[in-house]
């Protein structure tokens, strides 16, 4: 059960502090306690593995983080030219995910807007509708790992 | 002239592997001095799958295809490396020889814990190498004889993005191409 999924929406008293990002002009988002934080895209070096999207590293000055390809995962293709990192906080450690340029921006949402996904996704904790789009929102705790994969 | 016995030495800080840094399509890698027999040009490697040296028969493969991705088709300073160890012989066509430089181990560090397939035996793990990265490679993995199940799965279309591994540090130590030699 994921988190929070197990309680009435009445009971999710506080309100959920989303970060928006986009990967090929879709918004998706995220938990912003889940978040590491988010810098410029660049680059990566491939790095031949068998784990399912997990096949690069980026380096940002000393620090050197694995990239997981939620791109390749949603089948899209990140947008604009001066791309962005999301840093995330995956349960196994920071992961770095290639974003579209635009600026991940901040919102609010009330627990009465959340909604499970119609899709059932193990990625996936709920999803909102944010300015007329349903936004699903991603839980990075165990993204792409074989736990959730067989959930 | 050969490579062999200079693996680890002092550094007066620390010890320090000594590692020949070369580049195979979208990614550097490095391989431990005492794996490196020999850097030969092309040329001087012929056109046949092998290379003999010192009576000593290196099979040669494209280490693209061994990391699982395409060769390139043209390469400014491709060179042929000649790699040993555990008594298995095994040579390999790499884009470009980068140097030969010496890494603090203290500077080593494992893949992170999100590669966790087999990849965890082909690379011993990386490092910071110029402004970029340098896989480590295991060497047990690079003689071996290929298995289809425990190989790379093709990186299609893998580039690396942001290319600042010619930007060396002044820890590099310039070679040049040698003749296959061995000093066992």
């Amino acid at each position: 059960m994921l988190r929070g999924q197990n309680k009435p929406v009445g009971e999710r008293a506080a309100n959920w502090s989303l970060m928006l990002f986009s990967i090929g002009g879709r918004t998706l988002a995220a938990c912003t306690e889940d978040v590491g934080g988010v810098r410029p895209w660049t680059g990566s070096m491939p790095v031949p593995s068998q784990v399912p999207f997990v096949h690069a590293l980026t380096r940002h000055g000393e620090d050197v983080l694995p990239v997981f390809d939620l791109a390749g995962m949603l089948q899209l293709q990140v947008r604009g030219e001066s791309s962005m990192c999301l840093i995330v906080k995956r349960e196994d450690g920071p992961m770095a995910i290639r974003i579209d340029a635009a600026l991940p921006q901040l919102t609010t949402v009330e627990p009465t807007a959340l909604h499970p996904p119609v899709q059932p996704d193990p990625n996936i904790l709920w999803q909102c509708q944010i300015e007329g789009n349903i936004v699903p929102i991603y839980s990075f705790a165990h993204l792409g790992t074989p736990t959730v994969r067989t959930a | 002239m050969s490579l062999r016995g200079q693996a680890k030495t002092s550094t007066g800080v620390g010890v320090a592997e000594r590692m020949l840094v070369v580049t195979s399509g979208p990614i550097t890698l490095a391989i431990s001095a005492t794996a490196v027999e020999g850097i030969l040009p092309p040329e001087k490697a012929g056109i046949a799958g092998v290379v003999t040296a010192r009576g000593i028969t290196y099979p040669l493969a494209d280490l693209a295809h061994k990391l699982g991705h395409a060769a390139a088709s043209t390469t400014p300073d491709p060179r042929v490396i000649l790699c040993s160890t555990h008594g298995l012989y095994r040579g390999f066509r790499v884009d470009q020889v980068l140097g030969l430089t010496e890494v603090d181990v203290k500077g080593l560090h494992p893949l992170p814990p999100h590669f966790a397939g087999e990849e965890r035996t082909w690379f011993k793990g990386f490092f910071l190498y110029g402004d970029g990265i340098a896989l480590w490679i295991n060497p047990a993995w690079l003689v071996a004889p290929d298995s289809g199940d425990a190989s790379p799965e093709p990186l299609m279309g893998a580039v690396r993005s942001a290319d600042g591994q010619r930007s060396r540090n002044g820890e590099i130590i310039e070679l040049e191409a040698i003749d296959a030699e061995r000093t066992k």
